[in-house]
């Protein structure tokens, strides 16, 4: 029998149907799936989850390398795929729509590019509390924090997603020489962000030259969503690179 | 309720602890009246570097507010020489009382940031741990010049913990939290993350080092596992009918012990384990139920079960403890504390229990966000290829 309809056209998602407000508290119970184990997403099935290999369907033997952790509408993880082939990166977003939106921009430009975007993927859930039920010790080598939620108020400062208890955690995750990245358009965050990290002995910023050689420092200030909402606000822009010692 | 050398500590009421020296004579039990009135010592620990000043000022406002609730007691801790006892108290105090045979004095009370939900003691007792219920670790210095000292800031979860377990050498601090999750954080370059042993689906109530490398870990989720926490490897997971709440261990050897775990429904459960090869196998030898929330300790390798008696007719309710006995395979329960110190005035008899597990349940509960707007995105689409069509 003959196909009759039209064959669907792919269209990249429409981002004013995925608006949500830019705060969501990190402490409260909402509803996330996540593995009681890293190992549990390498397996073939994963109840409620999507294992490795769903979401990356070309993964090989490859495990995810670079985590953007908060990566809002996916701008800069899109550039970050494009730039490293061959290394597989998570968009991570805590926000039901805004998570979807990646999602579906990724299936997209997949269906519209037959065999790229296949090294990046979004996932839903609140990084501050399972970060480490996707990742084994060492195992990432870039972790990404562009245009965090200031949480301005002192009383909320425990939800910052760089505060002393978190950089722990990412010491953990990340591997010895591992470089994390943080970008800002609030200087008070920025001195807020980089004095922790001054009094974290397993930290050390990377000097002003290293960090303006980074492949990265570029697409960093201009490629996500914030970066350019920033830009046409003439606002200014804080980065700083922090190497694990 | 805790344990001394010689004899249980417990509290009856809010008002004062009671000593139960380990004999059958109970005219040598002693009490300790809580002193409220102390002086507090108002050095909170810093926290994230902040202007310590201020944190200090914000408090001040709320305090005078509220300052009509009756205070009581969180947590209990007592070091292995038996020379220092320190409690939490619900005004957010950490009593120290520096203990020798004839008196008791104390020596100290530090105000801290938030509710308390466990404090235990190093095995040399000169650092006593604090964990709060918005995550954080504090560590108190507690020889004789540090009586004073500001807590220190350690390490956090994002997550309630709810239990904390020191190694003997003092390498490692280990907590649990209502997140599914077991850290084990390097002593004392705390900054430093050893190992997360994760496998838990619920809340991780308790712990309990048994060995060189070995932790148990007991759950909501039902399940009692055994871990090597040096490199955070589950061992092994064995799954009971009860949810467990409480975990109590005498350990005979590396490989041999006892176990007991009391029950969200107030079962106590006794079970003698062995561990061969990294598996542990476990041994029912008594269990028995109790109608009030228990609480457990032990002394002299005997078990402790304290629990409040129902009200009659005849008899005023109070506080019991029962001794667990256990010779070879027979276990027995006999009572050996009679609520001798209660007073007709003891009128809010309450086990000092660190937290209530029913709150603690995560899965199953929440509110699906998720499904609410996949919900509303289909109907979006289906909407949109309706209208197409009508087109």
């Amino acid at each position: 029998m003959m196909e009759t309809s039209d064959p669907p056209i792919v269209k990249l998602p429409q981002k004013r149907f995925y608006r949500q407000r830019a705060h969501s508290n990190p402490i409260s119970d909402h509803n996330f799936n996540y593995p009681s184990h890293p190992k549990e997403l390498y397996k073939d099935k994963c109840p409620d989850n999507k294992t490795w290999d769903e979401l990356y369907p070309s993964r090989g033997d490859r495990k995810v390398e670079f985590a953007d952790v908060g990566c809002g509408y996916g701008g800069f993880l899109v550039s970050l795929g494009e730039t490293f082939e061959d290394k597989l990166s998570i968009g991570m977003e805590i926000r039901v729509k805004v998570s979807d939106y990646v999602m579906d921009r990724i299936e997209s430009l997949r269906a519209l590019h037959p065999g790229k975007y296949q090294n990046i993927a979004c996932i839903r859930t609140n990084s501050m509390k399972y970060l480490v039920n996707y990742f084994e010790k060492g195992q990432l080598s870039k972790m990404f924090f562009l245009y965090p939620d200031p949480h301005f108020k002192k009383s909320k400062h425990k939800w910052r997603i760089i505060n002393p208890s978190l950089l722990s955690e990412y010491a953990y995750v990340l591997r010895e020489g591992g470089l994390l990245y943080v970008v800002t358009d609030v200087e008070d965050l920025y001195k807020w962000m980089t004095s922790h990290f001054d009094a974290h002995q397993s930290f050390k910023r990377l000097s002003l030259e290293e960090e303006k050689q980074d492949i990265l420092h570029d697409k960093l200030l201009n490629r996500s969503e914030e970066a350019q909402k920033v830009e046409r606000n003439h606002g200014s822009k804080f980065l700083a690179i922090f190497k694990r010692i | 309720m805790e344990s001394f050398k010689n004899f249980l500590i417990f509290s009856p009421d809010y008002q004062k602890l009671i000593a139960f020296v380990s004999t059958e004579d109970q005219t040598q039990n002693f009490t300790i009246e809580v002193d409220w009135n102390y002086p507090i010592n108002n050095i909170k620990p810093k926290l994230f570097l902040e202007n310590q000043e201020n944190a200090d000022n914000d408090d001040e406002g709320k305090k005078q507010n509220g300052s009509e609730e009756k205070i009581s007691l969180n947590n209990i801790a007592v070091t292995e020489e038996n020379n220092l006892l320190a409690y939490t108290a619900t005004d957010k105090t950490l009593f120290l009382w520096q203990i020798d045979e004839k008196s008791a004095k104390i020596v100290s009370r530090r105000s801290f940031l938030r509710t308390s939900s466990c404090i235990r003691f190093s095995k040399c007792g000169k650092i006593l741990f604090l964990t709060d219920k918005t995550g954080d670790v504090f560590e108190y210095l507690c020889d004789e010049e540090n009586f004073n000292t500001r807590g220190r800031w350690i390490f956090g979860h994002i997550s309630q913990i709810l239990d904390l377990a020191v190694t003997i050498d003092l390498k490692y601090l280990i907590t649990s939290d209502r997140d599914e999750k077991i850290r084990v954080t390097n002593y004392p370059k705390v900054h430093e993350i050893n190992s997360y042993c994760m496998g838990h689906k619920e809340f991780v109530s308790a712990i309990a080092i048994i060995s060189d490398s070995h932790l148990i870990s007991i759950s909501g989720d039902k399940c009692i596992k055994l871990w090597n926490f040096i490199d955070g490897k589950e061992l092994q997971s064995h799954s009971f009918q009860f949810v467990p709440v409480l975990l109590k261990v005498i350990s005979h050897s590396h490989q041999t012990g006892l176990l007991c775990v009391s029950s969200i429904e107030n079962t106590v459960y006794i079970f003698k384990y062995l561990i061969i090869d990294d598996t542990m196998t476990l041994d029912t030898l008594a269990e028995k139920q109790f109608k009030s929330d228990v609480e457990l300790a032990v002394l002299n390798n005997e078990f402790y079960i304290e629990y409040i008696r129902d009200n009659d007719d005849s008899l005023k309710s109070g506080i019991f403890i029962d001794r667990v006995k256990i010779e070879d395979k027979t276990v027995n329960f006999q009572k050996i504390f009679d609520n001798i110190a209660l007073s007709e005035t003891d009128i809010s008899i309450k086990i000092v229990k660190p937290f209530d597990v029913s709150l603690l349940f995560k899965h199953g509960r929440m509110f699906d966000n998720v499904k609410e707007y996949n919900d509303r995105k289909k109907a979006r689409i289906e909407n949109k290829m309706k209208s197409k069509k009508a087109k």
